[in-house]
């Protein structure tokens, strides 16, 4: 502003200069004249632009003491109008990419009986150091309607399997998808209670619970299928899910992987209430069955009920918190034999945060109510875990288990988890 | 006939203004973003937070209820610059909402602390796109304002008139307090202080305070023996006279330094209703100057 102001002033006394020079002849006045009324007017404009410039300033400076920087430290840049537009932008390509994160579970134990631990843990067990999986995930949206996610996990042999694939909308062209529901297809691991769905990496303890794994086998429930959750319209939340799977459980519905699968269907009620600012409690009913592809084609099914509370004070979230969660399942598995294998078992497992990068953990598994072909199993198992930060962890478990048929199990499990990359949050 | 016709036109008629007098459900991230809308919005809006005032917003759990809050909402909120991105897209997500109209109100902020360089979680919990505590300078809470006028204008524009009264009120009454605290906080300008977190880089440089060091020595991961030992030397050498902590921080580290070193442990509000008293965006400014202005006096 000041620059327009100098360069008016200058403008102006140039042709003042030029027009006071001194004239001889009649012509020369009478166009004198003509060029001093001339300048007159200009001068009057500018007298008129200069006020329009004071006026402007005094306008500005006013904006200025009601929003921007104070008068003794301006640190800091006038704030600028509101724009509509989103996070500062990135590369294209790198917007567009998607999100790759890598979990990896490297390991080691000991057992009293390593073969037995490799039958009651799941894992790919020896005694000595191992490496236990690593987890590929890849996740992006589609498009407005489509969110996809890919989850490739390797083994300590280092075959690849996909464990799950599949894509999630919220919402449809044309409406298709109604307010509140959720649509879900590929392969996934299916609704069944709360730990079914977690991947290795996000097991509470280092193996699974012993009768999700008698239900569902070593991989849990994961099947190609179609899902559709629906929020219920209550003043808590509420969310039944429907999903129709294959049916490719060898546990539950496979003889191998030649027979062919004759479909499945899941059922899921989740109920979640906030008991107080700190406490919640999640209710959760499944259940899941289909035609097995064994002679006779029965009905194989499992049903199951959850019950967890958490306990966690906002004003020190970061530095303690506990979850008690508990489950039951009860399985009939029509095999190749009469009667069906019919069992179920329970856990109930505690986890208390008891500083800001400490956990202590303790589980009861119970294996056989009622009892199953080879009797009961009691599992008692302590973890204790160094929570570096909440990209990795050191966890030390110890598990002691007694069974029926056979002698007890001492085992230590020791694993570092940890996640490189751009990795989803976790559900509640 | 007629009489159902007129029971029936008694029974529509009442209802119509009864269902233009309903207020746009808004849900924001944090305290402060909903203190910002209920100023501007004032009746014409009924507001929740997801996050507490005296929570730490960084780690704020992904509930299911705050899933049903968001599914029943109009409008969402949010701080942005990756603040709330470990629990925000779950909640989003979890929703099933597609007509939520989601407002991430750090466009138009000068953000602090972009990196220049390459980052890596080496360096602790960075925020690739800033510093997002912007919230904690009143000149940022105008533009926030000005940006919550404007949605709510665009998705009500029959409620424009008192939107724009109340965002004028807000923004005169918000500029008479700044005033008052600069004058309060002028003879401290250039005081060394300490802070735990990177949280009050936009209001100490709106106050010209100078913060010479952090308790954490990356953001968000404890600090080391050894970080700590050289911080309590560096404070003792140039006479810190305040360490500042937010009201949600372990206590322990930071009280165990101001004993050895003889400094002031400042605890501050971080946000609206980070203490009871706090009920509004102005009154969260009262209380941190005033602290401000008694501990360093």
């Amino acid at each position: 502003m000041n620059l327009i102001r100098k360069g008016i002033f200058y403008y102006a006394i140039c042709c003042v200069w030029l027009l006071s020079v001194p004239q001889v002849s009649h012509a020369q006045l009478s166009e004198m004249e003509s060029l001093k009324a001339l300048v007159r007017d200009i001068g009057e404009r500018l007298q008129e632009a200069l006020k329009r410039i004071d006026q402007l300033e005094k306008e500005k400076a006013a904006n200025r003491d009601s929003v921007a920087a104070a008068p003794v430290v301006p640190t800091q840049a006038e704030p600028q109008p509101v724009q509509a537009t989103g996070p500062a932008p990135k590369g294209i390509l790198n917007s567009f990419n998607p999100a790759i994160s890598v979990n990896g579970l490297f390991g080691g134990g000991y057992s009293s009986r390593p073969r037995t631990t490799r039958r009651l843990t799941g894992l790919d067990f020896q005694n000595g150091f191992n490496f236990q999986e690593a987890e590929f995930q890849f996740t992006a949206d589609v498009d407005p309607y489509w969110k996809a996610n890919f989850i490739l996990a390797v083994n300590r042999a280092g075959n690849a399997e996909l464990e799950e694939g599949y894509v999630t909308s919220e919402q449809l062209p044309y409406d298709l998808l109604p307010r509140d529901t959720s649509l879900k297809l590929g392969k996934f691991f299916a609704g069944f209670g709360k730990h079914n769905l977690l991947h290795a990496h996000q097991f509470p303890f280092i193996d699974p619970p012993l009768v999700n794994q008698a239900a569902f086998g070593d991989e849990g429930l994961k099947e190609p299928g179609v899902g559709l959750s629906y929020l219920l319209p209550t003043s808590w939340f509420s969310e039944i899910t429907f999903q129709g799977l294959a049916g490719e459980n060898d546990r539950l519905f496979r003889a191998s992987e030649d027979a062919k699968p004759r479909g499945a269907y899941l059922g899921h009620w989740k109920n979640f209430f906030d008991v107080s600012e700190s406490t919640t409690l999640e209710i959760g009913n499944s259940y899941v069955g289909g035609r097995s592809s064994y002679a006779g084609h029965r009905l194989s099914q499992a049903v199951g009920v959850d019950l967890t509370i958490k306990w966690r004070p906002l004003r020190r979230s970061t530095e303690t918190g506990l979850i008690w969660q508990n489950a039951y399942i009860f399985f009939q598995q029509e095999q190749n034999r009469d009667p069906a294998s019919r069992g179920g078992g329970l856990y109930s497992s505690l986890q208390y945060q008891f500083a800001h990068r400490w956990w202590l953990q303790g589980r009861y598994d119970l294996l056989g109510v009622p009892k199953l072909d080879d009797g009961r199993k009691h599992r008692w198992t302590t973890l204790v875990a160094l929570v570096p930060s909440e990209f990795s962890a050191v966890r030390l478990q110890h598990s002691y288990t007694v069974q029926d048929r056979g002698g007890p199990v001492n085992q230590v499990l020791l694993q570092l988890n940890f996640t490189i990359g751009s990795h989803p949050a976790h559900q509640y | 006939m007629r009489r159902i016709f007129h029971l029936l036109l008694c029974l529509i008629i009442p209802s119509a203004p009864l269902a233009a007098a309903e207020p746009i459900s808004v849900v924001t991230t944090t305290a402060d973003i909903a203190a910002i809308v209920k100023a501007v919005g004032g009746d014409r809006v009924a507001v929740d937070s997801i996050a507490k005032g005296y929570q730490d917003p960084h780690f704020v759990e992904a509930k299911p209820s705050y899933v049903r809050i968001v599914n029943r909402a109009r409008m969402l909120f949010n701080v942005g610059l990756e603040l709330e991105v470990g629990w925000l897209p779950l909640l989003i997500q979890g929703s099933r909402n597609p007509s939520l109209v989601v407002i991430d109100l750090s466009p138009g902020i000068s953000v602090l602390e972009k990196p220049s360089g390459p980052i890596s979680r080496a360096q602790g919990d960075v925020h690739p796109l800033g510093n997002p505590h912007y919230w904690l300078d009143p000149r940022n809470g105008v533009i926030m304002a000005r940006r919550v006028a404007q949605e709510l204008k665009a998705v009500a524009p029959g409620e424009t008139a008192t939107f724009e009264q109340n965002l004028k009120s807000f923004e005169n009454d918000l500029s008479a307090r700044r005033k008052r605290w600069e004058e309060q906080m002028a003879p401290l300008r250039g005081t060394e202080i300490v802070t735990y977190h990177k949280e009050w880089e936009y209001l100490m440089r709106w106050l010209g305070l100078s913060i010479i060091g952090y308790v954490e020595d990356k953001p968000g991961i404890p600090p080391s023996p050894r970080h700590l030992e050289q911080l309590v030397q560096t404070m003792q050498q140039r006479k810190v006279k305040a360490l500042i902590a937010s009201s949600y921080t372990n206590p322990n580290a930071p009280k165990s330094i101001a004993e050895k070193t003889g400094t002031k442990l400042l605890v501050l509000p971080t946000s609206v209703g980070g203490e009871e008293t706090i009920r509004s965006y102005s009154e969260l400014f009262d209380a941190i100057v005033g602290k401000l202005v008694n501990a360093l006096k």
